[in-house]
């Protein structure tokens, strides 16, 4: 035993345990377990409403009484409490079942139940709700109110995703303190008072934040619902099977649940290193594409210059004959493939199209794993400890959302964040803004290396834009990095080799042994070229063929001028994809791919994770998966592929990143300066087909500072023509004080705005003017 | 800011240590301004304060002294707390319901008269107790409550 030191005779610790008897059998926890959770722990669980593990204790709803004897009541003989306010004590005595405990219950119960209307039969939450099976346990059978019930809204309309009843509301306040304690953004409020307390936004507005589905599964009774799975099935109908959301980089994890084979809801499944058990709007209610009208399927080919179908047999000859003309062929995209087949198109595309000329970057991201540029990677959870969080010209809740909401609560605690760029990216929640013109990232970055240098547990956070200044400047802060990524699996293409300048598993160019190893075949050596140069090849039409997979430069790549140069130019385009995009309407042939719903494999987020992917959905009848297309194509030019995937370098090749391509420097002219930033609701992958998502849509969005908007005449909620580089864009106008001054931003990956210029002039256009997808697809597809 | 006066506004805010504080003065000062809480004048509390208009609205929703239209002429408001409701206050704002066909919480349509229920208003000593325009009264009586909100009660608690 140690002695204790003279003078320094520290008081011992209390015990981290304490023991303590439930129905009569002893049973230690953890000092502070509150009783609602012991009683589960050991089989004896009680009924609780109010209470939630994700949220702090308020004792709001009674129901979870428990009997309790003992210190520090001792004097009081046994009394009956709230267990979910109540810690365990040592020796306290808990009784569950006894009979005042009963009685407490069934009255709380009934209690809840006088002005519910019970329409369990046609109330969505029938068969798991927990006001049901409450009462059915522990409740009396029969009420003994017989006064006229207080009537309120039912379905009240609270936005794009969630109805609300007021009527079945038992005022657990569970999503009041989720919208306060985990979101910092009070969308719902209670209102009014005792027997009229009810529900609601603040001014009858409708839900306006990214995370509301949130509360459909916090909300223990039929109040809160998705306005997407109303009167769609019960819970018993459904077959859940075990997934991964590919609405961003996150990868959040969740529960798909179908009926019928179509996907009737996604419910979130708590992996408290990657999601901390939320899901984004975005994630839980973008379903809709799977069953979409819109769908491709079945292959198509063109034919006297339109686009007609054909069978899977007659577009694979037309596809492998034309990708291998002379000139040969280069690939773009791979970025939303799972792992298993990037592998394969990086096989496909080395080993049957004998070229190093692919490439899954055709947006602004430059790399997606930090140790491909040599920085150092972080864990998600490493934002929970974190002292300093260096936002580097990252939007947490437009690019990754979820893990916004750990920011947030990182945040509230003791986390310093600091916002670097153009735009407040952080908008809820502390925080110290280093405004930077965009190409001022690196030196304002480089600024903070003595901050960062301080801190105990930085964590920068950079989704990956930007060139090798940027990347540099990164590096000198030395502290671990997450990058969100452009699209769902960036990390996986990247990791797979579909990039010009590295091999499959960070191989450089001339350690090809090992993958030609795993593949049994030659690969070539000499680099290949970048989207930017492949684009730039493509417009000079000494490209042969290009070959599209998921990808459309369209609206991604940062100069759009040059994307439809390029594919106008190509004497052979080929498009894989989901839906008619502007791109596919532009294509020789079009290949109809399964979307991240409805194939099984592997795919890698942002933080390196490697999670399991079901095929939730069966998709539409003629689509086939990317895999099998890549297989399908490899033996139409006479390549078996292996699949396999070459094992990865212990040295990771250090890739040195090229500018992405950003806009042409603009030819001056304009007054504000283009910012092009990921929308979380705008974008022509699944997000422009969804109809769930639709009443958010926002591909021509322009927001703009106060100050500049009043200087252009421009009112929030009005429209505005956007011009440069010789083209013009209409767009509906956001008047936003978080974007600084002297800057217009617009959605990276929207119809147009990529063709604008670096800078670009705003006027006031008529409301009529804004524009139509449908008149966006024929402007392109008329080629 | 459009529906506060500014200054008087910033003085309430001055007031008090924390911002959040100033919540129902400023509310008070909406309803002195317009003679009830207009919808903006909410968002220029949230401002003000640096809230959510969610949370303002929720603050004011539950205190029944605030109006959210404009007045009548004459505002009888009843207390129904425990020792008000045992002296009859229910009766007789349903004798005033029958004889002039107005729900309690609702307004004449000529604008002359609204009745409504209230939470305690401390003066249970002269249960049923009444607010009529601002001032306290009791104990009412039917005979009462009808001459309030004919007017003849008006400037005579
Ligand atoms: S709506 Fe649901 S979560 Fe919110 S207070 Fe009512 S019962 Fe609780
Ligand atoms: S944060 Fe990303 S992965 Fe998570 S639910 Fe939202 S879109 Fe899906
Ligand atoms: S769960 Fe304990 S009071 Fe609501």
């Amino acid at each position: 035993m140690s002695s204790t030191p003279p003078g320094a005779a520290a008081p011992a610790p209390p015990p981290s345990t304490v023991a303590c008897t439930i129905n009569g059998r002893p049973h230690t926890f953890p000092r502070g377990t509150l009783i609602v959770d012991a009683v589960r722990q050991v089989g004896h669980p009680i009924p609780y409403y109010c209470y939630h593990p994700k949220l702090a204790p308020v004792g709001a709803c009674r129901v979870c009484m428990v009997q309790v004897e003992g210190p520090p009541v001792a004097a009081r003989g046994p009394i009956v409490t709230t267990g979910c306010t109540t810690p365990v004590f040592e020796g306290l005595k808990i009784e569950t079942m006894s009979e005042p405990a009963k009685l407490a219950r069934r009255q709380v119960l009934q209690f809840l139940l006088i002005n519910h209307p019970l329409d369990c039969p046609v109330c969505d939450k029938g068969g798991e709700c927990d006001l049901q099976d409450f009462t059915l346990g522990y409740g009396p059978g029969v009420s003994e109110f017989a006064e006229p019930k207080v009537l309120r809204r039912k379905a009240a309309d609270l936005g794009p995703f969630l109805v609300l009843d007021q009527e079945r509301c038992i005022m657990c306040q569970r999503c009041v303190r989720y919208e306060s304690e985990v979101l910092g953004e009070q969308n719902l409020v209670l209102k009014e008072r005792g027997d009229r307390t009810v529900i609601d936004t603040g001014q009858g507005e409708p839900y306006a934040g990214y995370f509301s589905g949130n509360n459909t599964e916090l909300c223990p009774v039929g109040a809160l619902t998705s306005r997407t799975y109303r009167f769609k099935a019960r819970p018993w109908d459904v077959r859940p099977v075990a997934s991964v959301c590919q609405g961003c980089s996150l990868g959040c994890n969740v529960t798909a649940q179908t009926r019928a084979g179509r996907i009737v809801r996604l419910m979130l499944r708590d992996n408290p290193a990657v999601d901390g058990g939320w899901l984004c709007d975005r994630g839980r209610y973008g379903f809709g594409h799977s069953a979409s009208p819109d769908r491709l399927t079945a292959p198509l080919v063109r034919r006297d210059g339109r686009l007609v179908p054909a069978s899977w047999d007659e577009a694979m000859a037309a596809a492998a004959g034309g990708l291998r003309r002379a000139g040969g062929a280069a690939v773009l995209g791979g970025a939303r493939l799972t792992d298993e087949e990037a592998v394969l198109l990086a096989e496909l595309t080395r080993v049957a199209l004998r070229t190093n000329d692919v490439d899954w970057r055709v947006g602004r991201q430059r790399f997606a794993a930090p140790e491909a540029v040599g920085a150092r990677g972080a864990a998600i959870a490493d934002l929970d400890g974190a002292d300093l969080v260096v936002l580097a010209d990252t939007c947490l809740v437009e690019e990754a959302p979820v893990l916004e909401i750990r920011l947030r609560r990182a945040a509230s605690r003791r986390t310093a964040v600091l916002d670097v760029g153009p735009v407040r990216n952080f908008r809820i929640g502390r925080s110290t803004r280093v405004p930077c013109p965009p190409d001022g990232l690196a030196a304002a970055l480089a600024s903070l290396g003595p901050k960062v240098a301080a801190a105990a547990r930085p964590v920068v956070i950079w989704n990956g834009r930007g060139s090798e200044d940027v990347a540099e400047a990164v590096r000198a802060l030395g502290a671990p990095v997450l990058v969100p990524g452009e699209w769902s699996n960036a990390r996986g293409a990247e990791k797979a080799g579909l990039v010009p300048d590295a091999l499959p598993g960070y191989h450089a160019l001339d350690d090809a042994a090992p993958v030609e190893a795993a593949w049994g075949a030659s690969v070539p050596r000499h680099p290949g070229r970048d989207a930017r140069a492949i684009l730039e090849a493509a417009a000079a039409g000494s490209i042969g063929g290009l070959y599209l997979v998921g990808a459309n430069p369209l609206r991604t790549f940062p100069d759009g001028g040059l994307a439809a140069a390029a594919l106008d130019k190509v004497p052979f385009l080929v498009v894989q994809d989901l839906f008619m995009t502007e791109a596919a309407a532009a294509a020789d042939v079009v290949l109809p791919a399964t979307g991240p719903l409805e194939k099984a494999g592997h795919v890698t987020n942002l933080a390196g994770n490697r999670q399991t992917l079901a095929a939730v959905a069966a998709g539409p009848g003629g689509a086939r998966s990317d895999g099998d297309i890549f297989h399908a194509l490899a033996a139409a030019c006479g390549v078996a592929l292996t699949g396999r995937a070459p094992e990865v370098a212990t040295e990771p090749v250090r890739r040195v990143l090229t500018p992405g391509g950003g806009p042409p420097a603009g030819p001056g002219g304009g007054a504000l300066r283009l910012l092009l930033r990921t929308r979380l609701y705008a974008g022509g992958g699944t997000t422009a087909f969804d109809p769930n998502l639709a009443p958010l849509r926002e591909d021509a969005v322009l927001r703009l500072h106060p100050r500049d908007a009043a200087a252009a005449g421009l009112e929030d909620g009005g429209a505005a023509y956007v011009k440069g580089g010789g083209s013009t864009l209409t767009a509906a106008v956001r008047v936003d004080p978080d974007v600084d001054a002297g800057h217009a931003e617009l959605p990276a990956h929207g119809f147009g705005p990529t063709r604008l210029g670096a800078w670009v002039d705003v006027q006031p256009a008529p409301a009529e003017a804004l524009p139509g997808r449908a008149a966006a697809i024929a402007a392109v597809s008329a080629r | 800011m459009t529906a506060l006066p500014a200054e008087e506004a910033r003085a309430i805010v001055a007031r008090y240590p924390s911002p959040r504080s100033a919540i129902l003065p400023l509310l008070w000062l909406g309803q002195r301004t317009a003679g009830h809480v207009t919808p903006e004048a909410v968002q220029d509390v949230a401002e003000l304060l640096d809230l959510r208009v969610s949370e303002v609205e929720s603050v004011l929703s539950f205190y029944t002294m605030f109006r959210r239209r404009p007045p009548a002429r004459c505002r009888l408001e009843v207390c129904r707390s425990l020792a008000c409701a045992m002296k009859g206050a229910e009766e007789i704002v349903e004798h005033v319901r029958e004889a002039t066909g107005v729900e309690p919480g609702g307004q004449s349509e000529d604008g002359q008269f609204s009745i409504a229920y209230v939470e305690c208003v401390a003066a249970c000593d002269h249960a049923p107790a009444y607010i009529f325009n601002e001032r306290m009264g009791g104990p009412l009586t039917r005979e009462a409550a009808l001459a309030l909100i004919r007017g003849e009660g008006v400037g005579r608690p």
